[in-house]
């Protein structure tokens, strides 16, 4: 993806985590703090990551970079320059990237299968009757890429999660590919995690 | 779980890997995408007999007859592999390949003595095929054996590929290992020919060799000593001219290849014999696949004539690629580097101890390792730190931690092109291999130390033991312990990407409460933190518990460090986050020493005698003794573990339960009843498994959005209360809309989601109301037809009271609102509407000439489709009859679940509807339902049948269903069409 910027964030660093919190804003620090100690640690390096990734782009120092949240929770950049963020994290992990257009990335930690994801209302038919075909050893990789390929494909369309992720088919056992219109892609992280990158269809009139 | 930091996968020039262009092949057979490398592997074992079928067209190895029996059956210590395949080994390593310089060096012999000798493939074929016709002019006949003692050179290799040639089996062995040991393995093999090189060898190891092997016909020298005085005929090597150079002759797969020696501890060394077949195709299948070396890789790979590696790396040529071989010992940590920097050796194979003496001289190589692309280390346990090490002083090359054994001659977990390293474990397992951790009782085991199993046939298992005529020593050493598995005699534990960490051999295993704690982690763990020097971790009766074990640790502090609170938290926390839960002890206790034997060796029996106050069964062999009553006194001292702090929830019992599963889901205690789940540390992907258990076990449907606007587990205890008062559950809206509603019946699944597209793309604008019933009752038995019928008749007379009525349903919901609209008929309600979508008539319902019909059409459709899932499907449901299968006769639980409503919809036997019914029927469906529509025109006769695009997107059918984005449009309008 000509552009986009992926960033591994290891979460259990508490020795960057003083710095860190000097470029967050009162809000971020607070939103931070509510939670338990690994969350407030993860919330904290994430949103410093995200600012760095950002500051490199824009030439502006963490603390600086105009970042806002959409009441969905979207990270926005407030700049002229065509600059776009997103983060996830998941367990130990964090993943930063940012491009010159529209993105999202997410991240999640492999889980043992369980045929209850089945039933967790979240997968299309078809994708459920794709996972089933597989064999039984590939299915927890490849449920948690279809969860990946959801959650950043919406994250790059800037719907809400909510109610959409049945709708948004993925096509089981591709690692790349298209859905709902998004080039996906897997990001390679560490063993034990999934990650996608979704950027959704160039816009006409964007240059370059 | 700790983080280890992806290693930059090194994006060189080199082109897609083999394995990605083998992958490719396994799709086009498999019909199914299998990018993920897990996805690979497991449809390697899980399909055998396409895989390794698969694997032999493509590796185009030189073979005669047929491979259309992959595999003679499904027990792995009996299964043979292609048993009417007929090849040649020497001929697979030295036959000219498409694309290779014949002339080119394929061989170098690297000696400490004299320049290294190079040999091309030609003259290599040549040298080997002379040396066949010379040992077939001293005697040697297929099917016998031959010994070859001497050291790691060219010349080692051109005998045993000459023996090979010939179908002999070969064995061989150092020239450095004395007369005993020599004896103890060679007498057993009862070869004709000993070939020796004496280079090393003591005179007296000479006689004794002539002198042990009653069975030789003739010794032969390979070095240039004089002749010695044995009894035996004795003659060196010799290539003469007039020798007529045989061809290449084609052997049965199972020829044997190899006779090998396993390291037992007990008695003399099993020698196992390895055919020619297994072992070629498994070699050929690491090296490419897994070390994806080409022609234009050189391979060196440490080992000597004794040890599998040897025949492992001797397979490198029949990928093309340029071998190195080397006689000189290891003198210093730059051995081996300066071979590899002069050499331009692309594949380097190791072991941890030269790791480790490299690291502990703090050496760095400094020769020119540009060629240099990954590191392979076998032989024991590699360690953390030692990737870190080759990481700092090598460089970014992968450092590939590969495991076997002589037994298999081949490797079970190993290296991967296409995977970054994880720091201290092995990438992968073997492809083809059904590898896995298992309990004593044989179950899979996954994040925890296991016995290392394999659970189906392998090419590379040994034929069989030489001297055991009736197999019992070769099924006691492999078969015994695990029923229907290859039992390997070591401690792994996989993870669930399926990287792999080796605990050593299965001896010395803990066994805490049934949890099987190989001791080499937590020592490795330990080995972190400063104030302990030394840790022995040693399974206790748990005085508290009859019957249970517990684990205690005994340290053995550094000079003025204390094991006070912090410390003893220092070490539990490093145990649980580096390892897991289980390894952490249930004592920690201070030792001034740990038992050692003369020999150096600690001795954890000793100290778990000790420990639970036994007679110490081996105190003579201890050189501290003393220290056994110091380590008795410790552990009675020490104080017990601390109780467990309990919730304080209150006396409410939904919210102990909400907590109970907001626990389970979250993996961390409940806390805080009003946190935010996601401040908890809640994912959103949490919160899908977190309501679906709530569903299942509290009976409360508490949608995601409602969910969202309080996010606590009160919020959740409150919003569970309120769904459990507001029940029966209910008809749910997917639309809203004006008019008489349409209701749409759930699938198999008991699911309304794959409505959505339908949903979204009808144009009417009456409201689309989902009814919601549940599938099986709450034995998880699956109700029947009529019985959910009649939750469903409940649900869409509570939401409209009267008629008239609209129903659809797919497949399965099509019976479901088929059997509704009957009821609702009868019962004097108008049914205006009822649509079918593709729904098979049930098995139930049709005459015996449409059973025939539909019976020839599915196993058209079979054939058609090539799924394999969709066949067991039919036959599993070609012999049920009410009652859905039981779970154990399914091969998993979710086919199970969609088998059991299959079951249900077959058992069915409509009624009769007079209204209105409109089929949609499938495209896809046309030729396998023409015949049976009938038996739905017999229940209604105003049956109108509309056309629509697309298959009928079945459980085995991956082409493009009606329902899906491609053809849901042209649907929704044929419904529209209907509707009005």
């Amino acid at each position: 993806m000509a552009g986009t910027r992926i960033t591994i964030v290891d979460l259990t660093d508490d020795a960057a985590l003083p710095e860190a919190e000097t470029w967050l804003t009162p809000d971020e620090l607070a939103r931070a703090r509510r939670g338990t100690p690994a969350v407030h640690r993860r919330r904290v390096l994430l949103r410093a990551a995200l600012r760095v990734a950002l500051g490199n782009e824009l030439g502006l120092p963490p603390d600086l970079v105009p970042l806002a949240t959409t009441p969905l929770g979207r990270p926005t950049v407030a700049t002229p320059a065509d600059l776009d963020g997103s983060c996830s994290a998941s367990g130990e992990l964090g993943i930063v990237a940012v491009g010159p257009r529209r993105i999202g990335i997410d991240v999640e930690a492999v889980a043992p299968w369980s045929a209850a994801v089945l039933d967790e209302g979240w997968l299309a038919a078809e994708e459920r009757r794709a996972l089933v075909r597989l064999p039984e050893a590939a299915r927890a990789v490849a449920v948690t890429r279809c969860w990946t390929q959801k959650e950043a494909v919406l994250k790059a369309l800037g719907t809400g999660l909510r109610g959409h992720l049945a709708a948004t088919v993925t096509e089981v056992g591709r690692t790349d590919g298209e859905v709902a219109g998004c080039q996906v892609h897997d990001v390679r992280v560490p063993h034990g995690w999934v990650a996608s990158l979704a950027v959704p269809p160039e816009e006409k009139e964007n240059p370059s | 779980m700790t983080l280890a930091p992806a290693l930059p996968g090194r994006e060189s020039d080199r082109p897609a890997t083999q394995l990605a262009d083998f992958r490719r092949h396994c799709e086009a057979v498999a019909g199914v995408p299998l990018d993920d490398p897990a996805a690979l592997h497991a449809w390697s074992v899980a399909r055998p007999r396409e895989f390794w079928r698969t694997f032999l067209d493509w590796a185009e190895l030189p073979w005669s007859g047929s491979a259309d029996v992959v595999l003679t059956g499904d027990d792995v210590e009996t299964a043979r592999f292609f048993p009417d395949v007929r090849l040649n080994y020497a001929e697979a390593l030295l036959r000219p390949l498409p694309g290779v310089d014949d002339d080119r060096v394929a061989l170098t012999s690297v000696h400490a003595d004299r320049p290294a000798e190079r040999w091309s493939r030609a003259e290599l074929r040549a040298e080997v095929l002379r040396t066949a016709a010379a040992l077939t002019r001293m005697g040697l006949r297929p099917g016998e054996r031959m010994v070859v003692i001497a050291p790691h050179t060219a010349r080692t290799i051109v005998v045993a590929l000459a023996g090979a040639a010939m179908g002999a089996a070969v064995s061989t062995a150092a020239s450095d290992m004395g007369a005993a040991a020599l004896l103890g393995r060679f007498e057993q093999v009862e070869p004709v020919l000993l070939l020796l090189d004496r280079t090393a060898m003591t005179a007296g190891t000479v006689t004794a060799l002539a002198d042990g092997l009653p069975t030789l016909r003739r010794l032969v020298l390979l070095d240039d000593q004089p002749l010695p005085a044995v009894d035996v005929p004795t003659s060196r090597l010799s290539l003469a001219d007039d020798d007529e150079v045989p061809a290449w002759e084609r052997r049965p797969f199972d020829t044997p290849l190899f006779v090998m020696f396993s390291s037992g501890t007990t008695g003399p060394p099993k020698a196992m014999v390895h055919g020619a077949g297994g072992t070629l195709l498994e070699h050929v299948k690491e090296l490419r696949l897994h070390v994806d070396l080409r022609p234009e890789d050189t391979l060196y790979f440490h080992t000597t004539t004794a040890w599998m590696m040897w025949n492992w790396q001797l397979s490198a040529l029949a990928v093309g690629a340029h071998v190195v071989v080397n006689d000189a010992p290891v003198t210093g940590p730059e051995s081996l580097w300066e071979l590899v920097a002069e050499q331009g050796v692309t594949v380097f194979g190791t072991s941890p101890a030269y790791l480790q003496l490299c690291q502990d001289a703090g050496y760095r190589p400094a020769g020119d390792l540009s060629r240099l692309r990954a590191v392979l280390s076998t032989g024991a346990v590699l360690h953390d730190w030692q990737f870190d090490w080759v990481a700092g002083a090598v460089g970014p090359v992968p450092l590939q931690s590969i495991s076997g054994g002589t037994d298999i001659i081949g490797c079970f977990v190993l290296g991967s092109p296409d995977l970054p390293v994880r720091r201290g474990r092995s990438q992968t397992r073997s492809l083809g291999l059904d590898v896995a951790a298992v309990d004593e009782h044989g179950h899979e085991v996954v994040g925890e130390v296991g016995e290392l199993v394999c659970r189906a046939p392998f090419p590379s298992r040994p034929l069989g033991f030489l001297r055991d005529p009736d197999g019992a020593r070769f099924h006691g050493s492999y078969f015994a312990e695990h029923a229907g598995m290859w039992t390997h005699g070591d401690l792994i534990e996989f993870d669930p990407d399926g990287s792999s960490r080796l605990h050593g051999r299965s001896d010395g295993v803990l066994n805490i409460d049934g949890v099987r704690i190989g001791p080499s982690e937590i020592y490795t763990l330990l080995r972190g933190v400063p104030e302990i020097v030394d840790t022995m971790a040693v399974e206790q009766r748990d005085p508290g518990r009859p019957g249970g074990t517990r684990m205690v640790l005994l340290v053995v502090l550094a000079p003025g460090a204390r094991l006070d609170g912090d410390l003893q938290q220092t070490v539990r926390r490093t145990l649980r986050q580096g390892a897991s839960a289980a390894h952490v002890p249930a004592l920690v206790v201070a030792v001034a020493e740990l038992p050692l034997t003369h020999n150096g060796k600690r001795s954890e029996r000793a100290a778990r005698d000790a420990v639970n106050g036994d007679p110490i069964v081996n105190g003579g062999a201890l050189r501290n003794p003393a220290c056994l009553d110091a380590i008795r006194a410790a552990v009675e001292d020490a104080a017990t573990a601390p109780a467990v702090a309990p919730d304080d929830l209150g006396d409410d019992p939904l919210l102990r339960d909400t907590a109970r599963i907001w626990r389970e889901v979250l993996g961390a205690e409940a806390g805080d009843p009003d946190a935010d789940f996601a401040d908890l540390g809640g994912s959103s992907r949490q919160v899908l498994s977190l309501l679906r258990r709530v569903r299942l076990e509290l009976g409360a449907d508490v949608p995601v959005q409602e969910f969202a606007q309080r996010p606590t587990l009160r919020g959740l205890a409150a919003a569970v209360a309120d769904a459990a008062s507001a029940e029966p559950a209910g008809v749910t809206e997917l639309r809203p809309g004006q008019g008489e509603p349409l209701f749409f019946v759930p699938d198999a699944w008991g699911q309304l989601n794959l409505y959505a597209g339908l949903v979204e793309h009808l144009a009417t604008d009456r409201p689309l109301l989902g009814v919601q019933v549940p599938l099986t009752d709450a034995d998880g038995r699956h109700r029947s037809i009529e019985e959910v019928a009649a939750d469903a008749l409940a649900q869409v007379r509570a939401a409209q009271p009267d008629g008239p009525y609209s129903l659809i349903g797919y497949s399965f919901g099509g019976l479901v609102a088929f059997e509704t609209g009957v009821r609702l008929r009868g019962s004097g309600e108008d049914v205006l509407y009822l649509g079918l979508l593709d729904v098979r008539p049930p098995e139930a319902a049709l005459s015996a000439q449409e059973i025939a019909a539909r019976r020839r059409a599915a196993r058209l459709r079979t054939v058609l489709s090539g799924q394999v899932l969709g066949t067991v499907v039919r036959r599993l449901r070609g012999t049920q009859s009410i009652a859905a299968p039981p779970p154990s006769a399914v091969p998993d639980a979710e086919l199970g679940f969609f088998l059991g409503s299959e079951a249900v919809s077959d058992a069915y036997r409509p009624g009769a509807l007079d209204g209105d019914v409109t089929f949609y029927l499938a495209a896809g469906s046309r030729r396998a339902l023409r015949q049976t529509l009938s038996a739905w025109r017999r229940r209604s006769r105003r049956l109108t049948v509309v056309d629509v695009p697309g298959h009928h997107g079945d459980i085995d059918d991956d082409r493009i269903g009606m329902l899906s984005d491609r053809h849901v449009r042209t649907l929704a309008a044929r419904v529209d069409e209907t509707l009005a």
